[in-house]
C-alpha cells in the first residue's frame, strides 16, 4: 500500500511541473503544413537525438551535414547527451542562424505556417524522471503534431501529449535559417542577439536578415545601430552617418551610436562636430573607455594629423 | 605538471586575440549586445576564465582533446556563461532512457494516458 502512495505521489509531482498548459489557439493559421517538403531524415544513432535533429534543419535550409560529424562537436559523454547553448554555436558555424522562439505554442505554429521546421527540446519524460528529447516538429494540425523523431521519419503526437512534453522543457524551441530568412515569430532583441553571435563567426557574410529586421521593425534602436556598423565596415560612410545621426534624432543619449558616429566624423575631418557629440555624461560609466578613446582620437584629428597617426595615438594613450 | 601553465598562456593568448574587438574606434554590434546581456558587467578576464573553465569540464565530461578548443570558440560570451553556470544541470538531450522496469511500467501507463512519449510506438487511448 505505501508502494502505491509514493507512486502516487510521485506522479502528481511529476505532473504538476512546469508551467500552465498553453493549448493550441483556436484558429490554426492558414496553410499550417502536416509535413514541410525538403526536410531531411536522419534516423538516430543511440543518444544522438542533438546531431540528428542539427542534421536535419540544417539540410533543409541547405547545409549537408552528417550527424556524426556533428557529433564531434556537440555530444558530451559524462552527460549522455547535448546541450542547448552547443546547438545554436554549431549552427552559426555551419553558416546559418539559430533563433529562440518565444515559448508559445501559436509562434511555432507560425512557423510551420511560414514553412520552416522547429527544432525542440521535449521532456517526453515526467519532471522528476526526465527523458530529453530533441526532435523538429515539421507539420501540424488541429489534432496532431508531426515530428523527425528519434528513428521515426513522421512521428505523429496527438497535440495535447506533444504539448505535455514541451511544456516540461520549458516550451523550448530554435528556428535554424539561412541569412536571407527571419522567423516570423521572434522577437526583435532576440533577432538581434541572433545576428551578434553570427557576425562574431562569419564577420564579413552577407546578412539580408538584418535588412529584413529592420524593415519590420524600423524603431528598434539595436536593429539600426547593427546595421549602420555594418554600412560602416562596409565603407560606406555617408550612408552610415545618415543612420547613426537617425537613431540619435530618437535616442539622443544612445552611447554606442555617439561614439560610432564621432568616430566616423573624426576620420571624415569634422572631428569638431565628433568632439560634440561626445560631451555628455549620461549614462556614461559602461562606455568611459570607449568614449576617452574616441576623444583623444577627435582632439589629434583637430590638430590636423592624419587618421592613422592619430589611431596609433588614441591606442597607446 | 609543466605543460599545464603554458597551455594555459597559450589559451589566453588565443582567446584575447580572438575577443579583441575588430575595430578599435567603433563599438562594434557584439560589444552591444553583450553589454544589454547578463554578461555585461563581466570583465575580459573573467570571460576568458570562464572560456578555459569550459573547455576544462568539457575535457572532464570526456569531450575530445581535439574538438575541445573549436568548440569552445564557437561559443558566444553568453553562452560560455551559461554553459560555466549549469554544464552539469542543463538538459541533455539524449533520446534513450535507461530505467529501472518500475519506472519503464509506470512510463507505459503514462504513455498509455497521452501523458508522455517515452515509447513512441505506444499509442495514447482516444
Amino acid at each position: 500500500m505505501n508502494g502505491y502512495l509514493l507512486l502516487a505521489a510521485v506522479l502528481l509531482a511529476g505532473c504538476a511541473g512546469g508551467p500552465p498548459l498553453k493549448p493550441f489557439p483556436q484558429t490554426l493559421p492558414a496553410n499550417l503544413p502536416q509535413e514541410i517538403a525538403g526536410v531531411p531524415f536522419h534516423p538516430q544513432e543511440a543518444l544522438q537525438c542533438g546531431p540528428a535533429a542539427l542534421a536535419t534543419v540544417l539540410g533543409w535550409s541547405g547545409v549537408e551535414a552528417s550527424p556524426a560529424t556533428l557529433s564531434r562537436q556537440l555530444f558530451i559523454p559524462a552527460r549522455g547527451g547535448t546541450l542547448q547553448p552547443e546547438l545554436k554555436a554549431q549552427a552559426r558555424v555551419h553558416g546559418r542562424l539559430a533563433y529562440e522562439l518565444p515559448p508559445e505554442p501559436a509562434a511555432l505554429l507560425a512557423e510551420l505556417a511560414a514553412g520552416h521546421p522547429v527544432l525542440v527540446l521535449q521532456n517526453n519524460g515526467i519532471t522528476i524522471w526526465p527523458y530529453w528529447h530533441y526532435a523538429v516538429v515539421v507539420g501540424a494540425d488541429e489534432e496532431r503534431v508531426y515530428l523527425r523523431s528519434g528513428r521515426h521519419r513522421l512521428h505523429e503526437l496527438k497535440a495535447k501529449t506533444f504539448l505535455r512534453t514541451w511544456r516540461r522543457a520549458g516550451y523550448w524551441a530554435l528556428a535554424v535559417l539561412p541569412p536571407d530568412r527571419l522567423p516570423v515569430s521572434v522577437i526583435p532583441d532576440e533577432a538581434l542577439r541572433a545576428f551578434a553571435d553570427f557576425m562574431r563567426v562569419h564577420p564579413d557574410a552577407p546578412l539580408p536578415a538584418l535588412e529584413l529586421a529592420v524593415a519590420r521593425w524600423p524603431e528598434h534602436g539595436g536593429l539600426r545601430f547593427a546595421r549602420a556598423n555594418r554600412l560602416y565596415a562596409e565603407g560606406d560612410t555617408a550612408r552610415a552617418a545618415e543612420e547613426y545621426r537617425a537613431i540619435l534624432a530618437r535616442q539622443p543619449d544612445a552611447l554606442p551610436v555617439r561614439n560610432n558616429l564621432a568616430w566616423l566624423l573624426a576620420e571624415q575631418g569634422a572631428a569638431a562636430e565628433a568632439l560634440q557629440l561626445l560631451e555628455t555624461d549620461a549614462g556614461a560609466e559602461r562606455w568611459r573607455e570607449e568614449l576617452a578613446h574616441t576623444r583623444s582620437f577627435a582632439r589629434c584629428r583637430q590638430d590636423g594629423h592624419a587618421v592613422t597617426e592619430c589611431e596609433r595615438r588614441a591606442a597607446a594613450r | 605538471m609543466s605543460a599545464r601553465p603554458i597551455a594555459f598562456v597559450t589559451m589566453f593568448c588565443f582567446l584575447a586575440a580572438l575577443l579583441a574587438p575588430a575595430h578599435a574606434g567603433v563599438i562594434s554590434t557584439q560589444e552591444y549586445v553583450a553589454a544589454k546581456q547578463a554578461a555585461a558587467d563581466r570583465a575580459l578576464v573573467t570571460q576568458l576564465l570562464q572560456r578555459e573553465d569550459v573547455r576544462e569540464r568539457m575535457l572532464g565530461m570526456g569531450v575530445d582533446a581535439a574538438d575541445v578548443d573549436r568548440r569552445v570558440a564557437a561559443l558566444s560570451d553568453a553562452e560560455v556563461a551559461e554553459l560555466a553556470d549549469r554544464m552539469e544541470s542543463l538538459p541533455a538531450g539524449a533520446g534513450v532512457l535507461e530505467t529501472l522496469l518500475i519506472v519503464a511500467l509506470v512510463f507505459v501507463i503514462l504513455d498509455i494516458t497521452g501523458v508522455t512519449d517515452v515509447y513512441p510506438f505506444i499509442d495514447e487511448v482516444e
